[in-house]
């Protein structure tokens, strides 16, 4: 509780001198007032004036959710799901419309600088601060920049300071959970310079629920700066640089700090109580430990020119730099170094008054390097490098019919390489992507929006995509790109009161790339393409109300249909069906709201957690020759039923003056978590068909891995 | 002429179908190994029979084999305590496995067990034998543990039979 009480402290002293300071006023000098448009995006989700569906996530909806982290701010909003894949390393997947995490592209302001390297920790070194707001954009064809959104995009908007400001925010709560952020803005030349600065720590301890001694959720740091200018240069031409670092630090399965330096020499099954992962863990907590650091710089530069009276032209350049070092306790190091850059060229005019023309051409390169001194130098396996070079020309079309249908036609022309050097595969391709959106205003309040979209994505496989399991090395046997066509409708309303829509979204994916473990023991696992079209279906019906007296009530129920042979190709189980509550209260200067979340019941036999045991047991290694001795073999199969479950989320926020507010939030106020309920992430995870083969895993993930936690919390605009 | 066909004859006839036995036994023993004719007294790789020998047999539904490379009897003592066999298996990746190694009766198989072990690495191959003998004859099933780089495999073949 000392982060507790060092909030409340900070917040008696913070509210003294904000009492002396006002005292000291001017009352002559009026503020001054700036006119914004944020309450009417407040009042909608739905951007009404894009032609794709897009749903924005608010600043504040991020503050009441406590997010420290992108992978937080998104979870459980539509469509969007953020899995825990490794209950001890933190790696997640975000994904979108049912399809994998690698199918769902993050941006920055419209620059695509993740890729399938930076995902799996990524989405956890993407801090808050400094964030406006997120987009959410469905289905393949979702950006024009980002050909790979074969599942959607989540389009990170940075702050632009329309004035001054300062803010500070501080958090801290139990089971080690902490925050400390803060934003400066400046501007000058009469709003012609704008200058921001965000900055944010974060913290989360381990828990072990089950007191096992291993940790169901690690212990993870966050860090992260960003620093934004923009400039008109002049009345038609304007610049802008961003530069965000951000790093975070994850220490897995050790309940006791244990912080390995290198990898373990030999990989033995660790001991557990009578060799049952639910009861004690009687072994080194070195066998058990991972350790995942991860250090990200991004530079980004846009410069725009105004060209006659509409045109514009837009030129972008960007890269992104990315460092990896972790030691996994299935016995290896792994570090990688990965560069990503993209640039664009992108001129938009209206060819009449009717059509507005974008033409562009845009290119990325990515060079990912590794290193392990245990996989390469002494097991002597290939490196997983790979380099990845795409440019693409493009064109859209952005037709307003008449006052009522906006049509966008667009399609780009890629060429595609990637090169795996060590596993001496090369695949290249030219593709063609076409993207229709049509959107009808049927009236004032109803709006309708039909999406078809052609994706792809180049798979670039390596010793993450296994996330760890490829100890063994792997072999590629990709032959072509993985593409998808998406096909999606989504109808919504408005009035000053009510906003309700409903979508659905088909998704059908080709050439899926999947590592297929190899069924002798001690292979290496082949990437290669699944042969067969699988089909992903998600829709949605949601609801808004917004009463007089303060109170909003959100209401929304999805479901998720993936086919059977898809969902043996994932990672994890995912999200079938899901509903969520939210109930808002404003009063005086008080905010409350009541999250509460349903996820449905889930098969997990169909995610192959079929092969997730509780025990081993010494059985003959020959029952009609005894004298072999006896094997270890797995037996009591983990639970195949993930249970339907529900998780509340309770916040309150007072304000005693506009510039401060007081919170207190309470996050699982049930305190559910799958290791609670009697099935922890923690399995031994056979590997082929064989019982005998068997490895200590971490990834038997289903619910919640943290329990309840109580957040003291202290906002400023100084 | 009585003397010839008392005495000649039927010595002449014993004589060929005793004759005609050891083929069929030589026979037997070729599918089983043959008993040596001669024995070595250093440790030499006369053969027993003809080697090398494959023995294949089913590890969770996958073939698995070992081969019998040389066998003999220390010192030329024909006895279980002296004999040795070398021999390899399939369980191997990438050149890592065993390879080939000498095993040997284990004192408390009472005959139908032969080992080999490096304790260093807790790694082993035990073979038992369909029934007692004095030299591997007839495997039933095998188990190897073995290192592949840094973890131990525990593998068994059962249903072992001779590959002819």
């Amino acid at each position: 509780m000392s982060n507790v009480r060092l909030i409340l402290m900070a917040s008696v002293l913070l509210f003294a001198v904000k009492t002396s300071v006002a005292a000291d006023d001017n009352p002559e000098q009026l503020p001054e007032v700036i006119v914004t448009d944020e309450k009417s995006l407040e009042q909608s989700r739905i951007d009404r004036g894009a032609v794709l569906p897009t749903e924005r996530i608010s600043k504040k909806r991020i503050e009441q959710k406590r997010a420290q982290t992108l992978a937080e701010a998104v979870a459980h909003e539509s469509g969007v799901d953020t899995q825990t894949s490794c209950a001890n390393c933190g790696a997640k997947r975000v994904t979108i419309n049912g399809l994998r995490g690698e199918h769902t592209t993050i941006m920055v302001d419209g620059v695509p600088l993740h890729s399938a390297v930076s995902s799996f920790y990524g989405v956890d070194a993407v801090p808050m601060a400094g964030v406006e707001a997120i987009d959410v954009i469905r289905g393949a064809g979702a950006a024009l920049t980002a050909p790979e959104a074969i599942g959607g995009v989540l389009n990170i908007i940075t702050e632009t300071p329309k004035r001054p400001f300062a803010t500070t925010n501080l958090q801290g709560g139990t089971a080690n959970t902490s925050l400390l952020s803060g934003a400066a803005a400046e501007t000058a030349l009469d709003g012609k310079f704008r200058f921001l600065a965000a900055g944010q720590f974060a913290r989360q301890g381990l828990w072990d629920i089950d007191k096992n001694g291993v940790s169901e959720f690690p212990e993870f740091t966050n860090a992260g700066v960003i620093v934004k200018a923009q400039t008109d240069l002049t009345a038609s031409q304007s610049l802008e640089v961003r530069y965000a670092w951000q790093s975070i630090s994850i220490l897995g399965g050790t309940t006791d700090g244990t912080r390995p330096t290198t990898f373990l020499t030999n990989v033995d099954s660790p001991s557990f109580d009578g060799n049952d992962v639910s009861r004690r863990y009687l072994d080194s907590q070195s066998k058990i430990a991972d350790v995942i650091g991860l250090k990200r710089h991004e530079l980004v530069g846009r410069f725009k020119q105004r060209v006659g009276a509409a045109s514009q032209l837009q030129l972008t350049t960007s890269g992104a730099w990315q460092a990896q070092d972790s030691i996994y306790f299935h016995g290896y190091d792994y570090t990688n170094r990965d560069f990503l850059s993209f640039s664009e060229i992108r001129y938009t005019t209206p060819l009449n008054v009717d059509h507005v023309l974008t033409l562009g051409a845009d290119g990325r390169l990515q060079n990912m390097n590794s290193s392990s001194e245990k996989l390469y130098g002494i097991k002597n396996l290939p490196p997983d490098d790979f380099k990845f070079q795409n440019g693409a020309l493009y064109a859209q079309d952005t037709w307003s019919v008449n006052e009522s249908h906006e049509l966008s036609l667009a399609s780009r022309f890629d060429y595609l390489s990637v090169k795996w050097p060590f596993q001496n595969r090369i695949v290249e391709r030219f593709l063609v992507s076409p993207r229709v959106h049509w959107k009808w205003m049927h009236d004032a309040q109803w709006t309708s929006r039909l999406s078809y979209g052609r994706g792809y994505r180049a798979p670039l496989s390596f010793f993450e995509s296994q996330h760890g399991l490829s100890e063994d090395g792997f072999t590629i046997g990709l032959t072509e790109i993985e593409t998808a066509h998406s096909l999606g409708y989504a109808a919504h309303h408005l009035t000053n009161r009510w906003e309700f829509g409903g979508g659905v979204y088909g998704t059908l994916l080709q050439n899926t790339a999947y590592a297929e473990e190899s069924q002798n023991a001690g292979d290496s696992a082949q990437f290669k393409n699944y042969s067969d079209s699988l089909g992903v279906v998600s829709s949605y019906l949601s609801g808004i109300y917004r009463a007089e007296n303060g109170w909003t009530l959100e209401t929304s129920i999805e479901d998720f249909r993936l086919a059977k042979a898809y969902k043996r190709l994932l990672p994890n189980a995912v999200t079938e069906q899901r509903a969520r509550l939210r109930i808002e209260k404003t009063w005086g200067g008080f905010e409350t709201s009541l999250i509460c979340t349903v996820i449905g019941s889930r098969d997990l036999a169909l995610y192959r957690y079929d092969q997730h045991y509780l025990t081993y047991e010494e059985v003959p290694a020959d029952p009609n020759n005894p004298a072999l001795g006896n094997v270890e073999e797995v037996s009591a199969r983990k639970n195949t039923k993930a249970p339907l479950y529900a998780t509340l989320d309770f916040t309150v926020a007072y304000h005693p003056a506009h510039s401060i507010e007081f919170s207190a939030s309470v996050l699982n106020l049930t305190s559910f978590t799958q290791t609670g309920y009697g099935d922890s992430p923690l399995a031994w995870g056979q590997h082929g068909p064989d019982p005998r083969h068997f490895h200590l895993d971490n990834m038997h993930v289903w619910g919640p891995l943290r329990g309840r936690v109580f957040i003291l919390g202290l906002k400023t605009d100084l | 002429m009585k003397l010839y066909l008392k005495y000649v004859i039927p010595l002449f006839t014993a004589i060929v179908i005793i004759s005609g036995c050891g083929k069929e036994n030589q026979a037997l023993d070729s599918q089983q190994g043959s008993r040596p004719e001669t024995s070595s007294t250093e440790d030499s790789s006369v053969q027993l029979r003809q080697l090398p020998l494959v023995f294949e047999g089913t590890d969770k539904g996958r073939p698995c084999r070992m081969m019998l490379h040389r066998e003999w009897y220390e010192g030329g003592v024909v006895d279980r305590k002296n004999y040795r066999a070398e021999l390899s298996t399939s369980y191997e990746h990438d050149g890592e496995g065993l390879g080939k190694q000498i095993v040997a009766f284990s004192a408390l198989g009472d005959g139908k067990l032969l080992e080999w072990d490096r304790a260093a690495t807790r790694e082993f191959i035990k073979l038992a034998l369909k029934a007692p003998s004095d030299k591997m004859l007839d495997p039933a099933s095998f188990r190897v543990k073995w290192l592949h780089d840094d973890h131990l495999h525990d593998n068994t073949c059962i249903n072992v039979k001779l590959v002819p």
